[in-house]
């Protein structure tokens, strides 16, 4: 469905001075910068595949995007979506594509959003059949209605999110490219828009691109990651491998009522664990441990032996931090 | 390829103005003002010269002359250059490529659907006023079906003269990245170009001559000065050749500009 074969992408930066003179200047002379914004990534992505695409800002993710939408060429590299390579013919790579830029919006600023949609709606040349199906289907899921005769300048931005989502989905895209989609929504919003994307899925085999910092969307919708960082992709492969392999810790906190001092017999007796650390702040202590060597009645046995414990809560690595351990590790071997 | 979804663009600019009521009748005013000052202003320099006819032009010549140039420019008014600053300077453009569309064409029916109201609103008392204020007959024009409609063709391909023009400066603006004060000078050079301030045979022989090869001649002085009879015969027919090599030359020029333009666009934001 997406090839993508060492593709990169340069900016050339220009340090230009300010006004007329600096301009003329420029124009014979500007030093020239080279910022690689994406480099030599390559992956293929097959039809009905859900990949969330993961990294800091400024990894080069929205850039990738915008080349596999034909926004933007390539400096190095081929990319091909559907057998067509999305610049050479933008038109037809545009017509199988759903593209959402949570930064900015795809509908007319000064429309009512009704009227965007007829717009969408000719430009994609949805039969009327059709479109009245989906408007009815997005209005179930995503609420449209409530807004549907308000300028799209007037709505609120968890409103406006809701529509553009429906807006790339209203001509039953092939692909769907997500870029930061969830920002600003509330958390219904979210499970709204999760399930939207879940159910085109499930009954269309869309495949799709995502790129978010929030962690839950990824892992409610994607069995797949890849990891950029500088322009690299450091990780590309199963969510749940890296869960295992990175996710195998756990973190116990207690807030105590007395300072804890027994940290070296602390130490001492789950030495047998190699990942097994201890931070004391004040009167909280808190545990980290490999749940494959150490168990958690071990852990609060010994603590509560020792002080007064006021309160205690547990968690699971989560992704977020997974990715931040590979970030500092750079590469990873699964 | 259909039509069809540029007329969506046609339609959606069509209705952004709606929504604008307040301004269009602002503009309607700024409008009647303009046509007020400059009849005042002329009416005032042929009662202090010494003579009544000026290069050919009597008073009643010269206000004829302005209103038809104001209802011409309302008619042949287009800008691109809103449409391609917000699109370029907020990366906006982004949005519009990620759709099957022809960005060259949409830009161009965006642009027509904003005109169409513009004139929807301007044309009927505009043509109210020049036949109430009897000028037509004064300066002696007289008006056929044949007259209105080589007036109506200049008039067109004025329009597309205009877009192109706008269109190819827009893009050059946009790769020297330069401010945008420079439109504001731009915009009074052209109207001064194409006889929107004076008649363009007001100006020496030498710049008169230079001025009726550039394009600008051709958005509406050309088809005024046809319209007024002041242009006919051979030399109507060459005008009209002339116009139509234009309209044909920047066409080719703002699809080689635009092609430049979007293989070097860097796509800002997002
Ligand atoms: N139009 C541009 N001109 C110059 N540099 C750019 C441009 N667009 C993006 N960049 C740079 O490329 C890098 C990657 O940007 P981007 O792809 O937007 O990152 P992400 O979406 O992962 O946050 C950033 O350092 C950014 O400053
Ligand atoms: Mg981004």
């Amino acid at each position: 469905m997406i090839e993508v074969s060492h593709v990169s992408k340069d900016f050339i930066k220009y340090e230009k001075e300010k006004g007329l003179k600096g301009l003329v200047k420029g124009f014979f002379n500007a030093k020239k910068k080279i910022y690689k914004a994406v480099d030599d990534i390559s992956f293929s992505i097959k039809e009905g595949e859900m990949v969330g695409y993961i990294g800091a800002n400024g990894a080069g993710k929205s850039t990738t995007i915008k080349m596999l939408t034909g926004i933007l060429t390539p400096t190095h590299g081929e990319i091909k979506v559907n057998g067509i390579v999305p610049t050479l013919d933008r038109k037809a790579n545009a017509k199988t594509i759903g593209v959402v830029f949570g930064q900015r919006t795809q509908l007319w600023w000064d429309l009512p959003l009704q009227e965007s949609f007829s717009v969408l709606k000719e430009i994609y040349q949805v039969s009327d059949e059709d479109y009245e199906e989906r408007m009815a289907f997005f209005n179930e899921v995503l609420g449209l209605n409530e807004f549907i005769k308000s300028p799209v300048r007037t709505l609120s931005l968890g409103q406006r999110m809701r529509a553009d989502i429906a807006a790339s989905l209203i001509h039953n895209p092939k692909v769907l490219y997500l870029d930061e989609p969830t920002i600003g929504l509330d958390v219904s919003a979210k499970l709204a828009m999760r399930q939207a994307i879940k159910k085109m899925n499930e009954t269309f085999k869309t495949t799709l691109i995502l790129t978010t910092h929030d962690m839950d969307d990824i892992e409610d919708l994607c069995s797949r990651i890849m990891i950029l960082d500088h322009g690299k992709i450091i990780y590309d492969g199963d969510l749940s491998k890296i869960k295992e392999k990175y996710g195998t810790m756990k973190t116990l906190s207690f807030s105590c009522g007395e300072a804890f001092e027994q940290v070296n017999e602390l130490k001492e007796a789950f030495s047998f664990d190699p990942d097994f650390s201890v931070e004391v702040n004040e009167l909280n202590l808190i545990i980290k441990f490999n749940k494959h060597t150490t168990s958690v009645s071990q852990v609060t046995t010994f603590v509560m032996k020792h002080v007064d414990v006021v309160d205690m809560s547990m968690s699971d690595t989560d992704i977020e931090t997974i990715v931040a351990s590979i970030y500092e590790a750079k590469v990873v071997n699964v | 390829m259909s039509l069809r979804p540029y007329f969506a663009f046609f339609k959606a600019y069509f209705l952004v103005y709606l929504a604008y009521r307040v301004q269009v009748i602002l503009w309607f005013f700024t409008n009647a003002l303009e046509i007020a000052f400059a009849m005042l202003l002329w009416t005032a320099i042929y009662a202090s010269s010494s003579v009544d006819v000026l290069y050919g032009f009597t008073l009643s010549d010269m206000l004829l002359y302005q209103l038809l140039m104001t209802l011409s420019y309302s008619l042949t008014d287009m800008n691109p250059i809103d449409t391609l600053y917000d699109d370029f300077n907020d990366g906006k453009i982004a949005m519009s490529l990620i759709k099957p569309v022809n960005y060259e064409i949409q830009t161009f029916f965006q642009n027509l659907g904003a005109n169409a109201f513009r004139n929807m609103v301007l044309l009927l008392p505009m043509i109210g006023i020049i036949l109430v204020s009897g000028l037509l007959n004064s300066s002696n024009v007289s008006l056929s079906l044949a007259s209105l409609g080589l007036f109506v063709l200049s008039i067109v391909m004025g329009l597309l003269i205009n877009y192109f023009v706008k269109f190819v400066f827009s893009n050059l603006v946009f790769y020297t990245e330069a401010s945008f004060g420079l439109w504001q000078l731009q915009a009074i050079v052209i109207s001064l170009l194409a006889g929107g301030i004076v008649p363009l045979h007001f100006f020496p022989d030498v710049i008169a001559n230079v001025l009726r090869l550039l394009p600008f001649a051709y958005i509406q002085y050309v088809p005024v000065m046809a319209l007024m009879g002041r242009i006919s015969g051979s030399e109507l027919t060459s005008a009209l050749l002339i116009q139509s090599i234009w309209v044909g030359v920047l066409a080719l020029l703002a699809h080689l500009v635009w092609k430049h333009s979007i293989k070097h666009m860097k796509v800002n934001g997002g």
